[in-house]
């Protein structure tokens, strides 16, 4: 049963894809277009200096990698969050683990941000970035930040079809962290008296590590990557639980709606 | 499997849905209250009723979707599910993909979909279209391909809502005669929910009449649908009584 339900999530993540991929003309090549543009214009304004360059060394390279990390989790939360409810005509029909619609956007989102990322490393190579052994290590920090997306998300999947009001402060709150994770200023640079507030934020540390290993080659800090991974796992768990747990609820709950 | 007889019983089963009015008042009503009756293996069970008379929030409870606020189900025969036909379809998918992913919906592995995804196809009638967006298809090749795609997954119980009135004669035909075989078969038990009661009178033996959701009559299908009709021209009649009290 298990087995069959990821196949259901490998497979409507490609549907999805695929549908997207045929509203435009170009399709598919949007998924490249997108991030090329992206970090274009932020070339454009930062880089050749349309708007002062800031303090920070290699002030483009670090910003977009920021960005591009942190888009992954901003989307696939945002995303997810209503996910249980965009298939309401599923949920009211068949008795199926509610686990599977996050899960399907998480796989989609995840997918386009492996072409991003891609993309993002041939321009850090091509700027002329350090390429060190560090790099192997990019492989386990993705995870981390995926268990960390996965983990959030379910969460969130699990309540907003109960308190639909939830989905209002989340887009609210993904705002706030955005301006708290450090994407566009070094969080080293900041007064003292606010460095706990970085140091509870588990994307700062995901940011920081992809930054470690890409612009500094560095050894990224696994120590709190560790509890960002915990943090994950266990809102996973979590997520997965309610889910379970309010199986049966949410499908009158989308009924009287 | 015909030796183990399972059933499926419903005992005084309630169903309430909490509506919300205003921000914070809610009111409870009762879509199924004090339903009862006893499915045996391999029958095919009808369930008769006007718009928004519990039919709907019944096959719900039956398949699982929804559990039961009072009394309980008692299900031996094996899983149930809802006839879902187009059921999560994709526009910008080919049929055969669609096919595919309304075999994953309905619990199979992908490769059992796949052995049987010729067999689909031929079912389907579409010929090459089967590999064409079903964006680009009319409603009743659709259906066709809906029909053909949750025909070939079998669940111990098949809970049917309304009939399958898509595509030609041709299709209707073919699609009526299959139904009719599975209908035969001991193995499969069917609950069928439906407005129409010729179709009901030809595919079920038993059944139960809902009225604002109780059981209104149960028994052989020739009694409830004679009650039910009744109710209906009683119900006319009233209505163009009550028209014409207003017109006079």
């Amino acid at each position: 049963m298990k087995k069959n339900l990821w196949e259901l999530v490998w497979f409507r993540a490609y549907a999805d894809l695929k549908s997207e991929a045929s509203r435009t003309y170009i399709g598919i090549l949007w998924w490249i277009l997108d991030p090329l543009l992206q970090m274009g214009i932020f070339y454009l304004v930062f880089g050749v200096g349309l708007r002062g360059t800031g303090r920070t060394e290699n002030f483009v390279q670090f910003l977009l990698i920021g960005i591009i990390i942190w888009r992954w989790f901003a989307t696939s939360v945002n995303f997810s969050s209503g996910a249980i409810m965009q298939n309401r005509s599923l949920v009211l029909r068949l008795d199926i683990d509610k686990w599977v619609f996050p899960a399907t956007l998480i796989a989609g989102n995840t997918f386009k941000f492996l072409i991003a990322f891609a993309m993002l490393i041939g321009f850090l190579q091509y700027s002329g970035m350090p390429l060190t052994w560090h790099y192997l290590q990019l492989l386990p920090v993705l995870v981390v930040q995926l268990v960390l997306v996965a983990g959030v998300a379910f969460v969130l999947a699990a309540l907003v079809p109960l308190l639909p009001d939830l989905r209002n402060v989340v887009s609210h709150l993904i705002m706030l962290m955005f301006f708290l994770s450090g994407i566009f200023y070094d969080v080293e640079t900041m007064p003292e008296k606010f460095q706990w507030v970085f140091d509870i934020n588990p994307m700062v540390h995901v940011i920081q590590a992809n930054r470690a290993i890409m612009l500094h080659g560095e050894m990224p800090d696994w120590q709190p990557l560790l509890a960002v991974l915990a943090l994950g796992l266990a809102l996973m768990w979590t997520g997965a639980k309610l889910m379970r747990a309010l199986n049966v609820v949410y499908a009158k709950a989308l009924q009287a709606i | 499997m015909g030796e183990s007889m399972g059933e499926l019983v419903a005992e005084n089963v309630g169903v309430r849905y909490s509506l919300r009015k205003g921000m914070f008042a809610r009111r409870d009503k009762w879509a199924l209250r004090n339903v009862s009756f006893r499915i045996e293996q391999g029958d095919s069970f009808a369930v008769v009723g006007r718009n928004g008379s519990g039919k709907s929030t019944l096959l719900r409870v039956l398949s699982g979707v929804f559990r039961p606020d009072e009394g309980r189900v008692v299900n031996t025969l094996g899983p149930a599910s809802l006839l879902t036909i187009n059921l999560g379809f994709v526009q910008h998918l080919s049929g055969r993909e669609n096919a595919i992913m309304a075999g994953l919906l309905q619990g199979r592995r992908r490769r059992d979909v796949l052995r049987r995804i010729d067999d689909i196809k031929e079912l389907s009638g579409l010929g090459d279209a089967f590999e064409d967006p079903i964006a680009s298809y009319s409603s009743g090749m659709t259906g066709r391909l809906g029909f053909a795609a949750s025909f070939y997954f079998d669940p111990a119980v098949l809970l049917i809502d309304e009939a399958f009135s898509a595509g030609d004669d041709e299709f209707k035909q073919k699609a009526s005669a299959l139904m009719t075989e599975k209908l035969k078969s001991d193995d499969m038990t069917f609950v069928f929910v439906s407005h129409s009661i010729a179709q009901v009178r030809q595919l079920c033996r038993h059944g139960i009449w809902l009225e604002n959701g109780e059981v209104a009559a149960e028994g052989d299908v020739e009694t409830i649908t004679e009650a039910y009709q009744e109710s209906q021209k009683q119900r006319a009649q009233a209505q163009r009584e009550a028209v014409a009290r207003k017109a006079g």
